[in-house]
């Protein structure tokens, strides 16, 4: 059965040498702190050669869309600019420059579900949830809370125009059945933390996610839970029970693993409604 | 319990089944559980149990043990460019010993933090180095496994040339060192040191695991070690395997799983082994022009083309449902089929992988032992086994591999010949070698006559037509002599261009297949005559209603 209310334990990875600020035995609620560290860590190639000018050197801090190199193109005739993508700082540049290592700055990482704290591993912290845990036939993404908005029907495309706006920002938007995975980056602009539908076609959505495609592994895109199946799959009726006493209350969506996709499981998606 | 009786457990990536043991031989059918990647703990099969019979029994029951889960996973570095040959002899040592391929590593030397980052993503059990690190590489693994304990860490094993050491890893924590002799000796190949170093790895760890699960003590086996024992054993004496002027390999033993495929074929006293993966994780990958593509990639990425899964089917549906149907294989694999387009979707995309694993095989492997071309291919697995019937499974081999000549085709649907049975012949596969058919020219001269004359005189006669496949059924049990004569100077079927062919065939479910398709395949571009032929195909193996084998218009009987 998909349904297991009662009491469970869920993991919440945290960084390894991260700061853990919370102890055995803490209640948490889902906006509690519960580490501070950071997760992000890039590697930028530099091309081969040495024409360009590198203009941050390593510990410096670095925002997101700041110029961290400068190269020469077309033989000096332009220049090309080498841009942060996220804010953080220099952690190193390789001795034969070709790459620079740029890690995220930290941040806090909440507990995103009340519960209390059970063990502190170092690179896990798990946490006693009482709630109801459903397990997803298909997601992606990274561990994500945000109040449910209940959007019904989002099919056919100008019904997702119509129904979908900057009111998502911050939630995790529930679709009743078949959604388009077109969805998925509205949802991305508009910034909402989650999408749980029913299905969705599956060719589509692998053109977004693929090794090939504009969002490799679901990376900057909304979490996602299928919890029907692909093509035109409904929610089961008991699932749909829970999350539509749910509406409006803060649910916790996560892929199996964060920046990887698993089609087979476990680790399975998940919705958990605390 | 009598002497020679207990119970089997085979566990697959999948699904593992257990198997009553009389006198020493697993018995028919079995039954399975879901594992997911896991060694099931002895509690966890009671289902299976219960459905033979065997409730009560405990862990010290188990007779024997072969798992595919539990095994370690191992990283292997090399720069194809500079010796491939060294990464070919260790993934086959790997596959061979019953290691898991953790996935193919940047072998650019500009890209080193992406290889340590690679590294620390695939997580492997084991490293193993084909040729010397030094300089900033070097610096960057030691710095990676100077982060890890004892407890964690990595075992390291260098095959590459002599001389080299590694120093700044000997003293390390997290870094488990061995040196063995080199993959490469004066330029051939030595497997010996690196399959013994690997087989010694993959025993301990797997025994390990069994031990952590419950069956310690009981003996076991890796699926991989199992496979090339079992393709041994069928391949009979190393004396009947190969001469001096063959080209064919004499057997393929297959292990097919939903999303991987592994070929063990018998070469000289060894066994040559490589697997293809639906996600790129093959060990044909190692040794890729390009890393970041798998080449016959659709457009979707590592996943195959949805057009070319539907060129497979002889549905007129959609590509935006084949995807469906797909995914859902892939999210589902433990699962078998629960409609026919769903078998023939997991059965196109079970031969996308055969066929990826055929034609990457001469770069990868060596030429002389393609799965393509071996007499007698034998396919295990659940990815056969969830198509739900030996005829589909069987038709998936043929089309996956497309084998030319005389070709024996079994299916072990419980994979119990990796326990010591002998599979099953489901078919004979008789097809020109070399030869394509243009389907847009209409002719109806045939490429051979073929008879088969069976014990009780007995005599069929049909034409191998091009661009039409038949059967001449020969029932399991049944035999008789097959004669091919070409009707053209260059069509060959094993005996050499324009020669006739003679030999012993067995019967199977299926009978002889007389495959005019040509080779390599390629269906027709009209979309309606590509579902007819495919439909004539499947017809041909008992998967599709007579209905459909009627409408496809088989070889005509000349006389009998």
């Amino acid at each position: 059965m998909n349904v297991a209310p009662g009491v469970f334990e869920l993991g919440r990875a945290v960084p390894i040498g991260s700061s853990v600020a919370v102890q055995v035995g803490d209640r948490v609620a889902s906006d509690t702190v519960i580490a501070i560290g950071h997760l992000d860590r890039r590697v930028l190639r530099l091309p081969p050669g040495d024409n360009f000018e590198l203009l941050k050197k390593p510990g410096d801090p670095i925002k997101k869309g700041e110029t961290l190199a400068v190269m020469e193109e077309l033989l000096g005739l332009g220049l090309r600019e080498l841009v942060s993508p996220c804010d953080g700082l220099i952690e190193s540049v390789n001795p034969r420059r070709t790459g620079i290592v740029v890690t995220g700055s930290d941040r806090e990482i909440r507990a995103l579900v009340p519960g209390l704290v059970q063990t502190l591993g170092p690179s896990e912290i798990r946490l006693s949830v009482t709630g109801h845990r459903l397990q997803g036939f298909f997601g992606f993404g990274q561990p994500a809370s945000g109040e449910l908005w209940m959007a019904g029907e989002l099919y056919p495309a100008s019904e997702v125009k119509r129904r979908l706006g900057p009111a998502v920002r911050g939630q995790v938007v529930l679709a009743d059945s078949f959604v388009l995975p077109e969805v998925l980056p509205v949802l991305g602009r508009y910034r909402a933390v989650g999408l749980i539908c029913g299905g969705l076609d599956f060719g589509p959505l692998w053109d977004l996610i693929s090794p090939a495609g504009p969002f490799p592994a679901g990376r900057g895109l909304p979490t996602l839970v299928v919890l029907g199946g692909f093509g035109g799959c409904r929610i089961g009726s008991e699932d749909r029970d829970i999350l539509g006493r749910a509406e409006g209350k803060r649910v916790y969506v996560a892929g199996p693993t964060a920046g990887r996709l698993v089609f087979a499981g476990p680790p399975h998606p998940e919705v958990v409604v605390a | 319990m009598a002497q020679g009786e207990g119970l089997a457990l085979l566990v697959g990536s999948t699904v593992t089944t257990v198997f009553t043991v009389r006198d020493r031989q697993p018995t028919l059918p079995g039954a399975t559980v879901r594992t997911s990647g896991r060694i099931p703990a002895p509690a966890d099969l009671l289902p299976a149990l219960r459905t033979l019979g065997r409730p009560e029994a405990s862990a010290q029951d188990f007779t024997s043990i072969v798992a595919a889960a539990g095994t370690p996973s191992v990283t292997i570095d090399g720069r194809s460019s500079l010796n491939p040959q060294a990464i070919r002899v260790t993934a086959s040592a790997l596959l061979e010993a019953g290691g898991a391929l953790a996935g193919p590593l940047p072998s650019d030397t500009a890209a080193v933090d992406l290889f340590i980052h690679e590294l620390a993503r695939q997580a492997p059990d084991a490293l193993v180095l084909t040729q010397p690190i030094a300089g900033d590489k070097l610096r960057l693994v030691a710095r990676f496994l100077g982060g890890k304990s004892a407890g964690d860490c990595l075992h390291v094993v260098y095959n590459g040339p002599a001389g080299y050491r590694h120093k700044a890893l000997e003293n390390l924590a997290g870094c488990a060192l061995s040196s063995i002799p080199s993959a490469i000796t004066a330029g051939k190949p030595t497997t010996g040191p690196t399959l013994q170093a690997l087989r010694d790895l993959v025993t301990s760890h797997l025994g390990g695991r069994l031990a952590a699960a419950g069956y310690a003590g009981r003996p076991f086996a890796s699926m991989g070690a199992a496979a090339a024992r079992t393709a041994l054993r069928l391949a009979g004496p190393a004396s009947n395997r190969n001469e001096p002027s063959d080209t064919r390999a004499s057997l393929c033993f297959l292990v097919v799983e939903p999303a991987e495929a592994t070929a063990f074929l018998p070469f000289g006293d060894g066994v040559d082994a490589a697997s293809a993966g639906v996600v790129g994780a093959g060990t044909v990958d190692l040794i890729a022009a390009g890393r970041s593509r798998p080449a016959g990639a659709g457009a979707e990425g590592w996943l195959p083309a949805w057009t070319s899964l539907l060129r497979r089917l002889p549905l007129d549906t959609e590509p935006i449902d084949v995807a469906n149907l797909a995914g859902a294989g892939l999210v589902r694999p433990w699962s078998a089929a629960d409609s026919e387009d769903s078998a023939l979707v997991n059965a196109a995309m079970t031969e996308e992988i055969l066929a990826r694993l055929a034609a990457k095989w001469t770069g990868a492997v060596r030429r002389e032992t393609n799965p393509a071309r071996a007499r007698v291919i034998v396919g295990t697995g659940y990815g056969l086994s969830r198509l739900g019937s030996v005829r589909l499974a069987a038709s998936a081999l043929v089309g996956g591999l497309e084998p030319a000549g005389v070709t024996v085709v079994a299916v072990d649907h419980w994979g119990a010949s990796l326990l010591g049975t002998t599979p099953e012949v489901v078919a004979t596969c008789l097809s020109p070698l070399q030869v394509e058919h243009d389907w847009m020219r209409a002719r109806t001269d045939p490429w051979a006559i073929v008879t088969l004359e069976r014990g009780n005189d007995r005599v069929s006669l049909r034409r191998l037509l091009p661009g039409q496949v038949s059967v001449i059924p020969l029932g399991a049990g049944e035999s008789g002599r097959l004669t091919i004569e070409p009707c053209l100077p260059k069509l060959d079927f094993g005996a050499g261009p324009g020669r006739v062919w003679r030999g012993e065939v067995r019967g199977g479910a299926i009978g002889l297949v007389l495959d005019g398709r040509g080779r390599p395949c390629r269906p027709p571009e009209d979309p309606v005559l590509r579902m007819a032929k495919r439909r004539e195909f499947l017809a041909a193996f008992g998967v599709l209603e007579p209905a459909h084998r009627r409408m496809a218009g088989a070889g005509k009987e000349v006389s009998s």
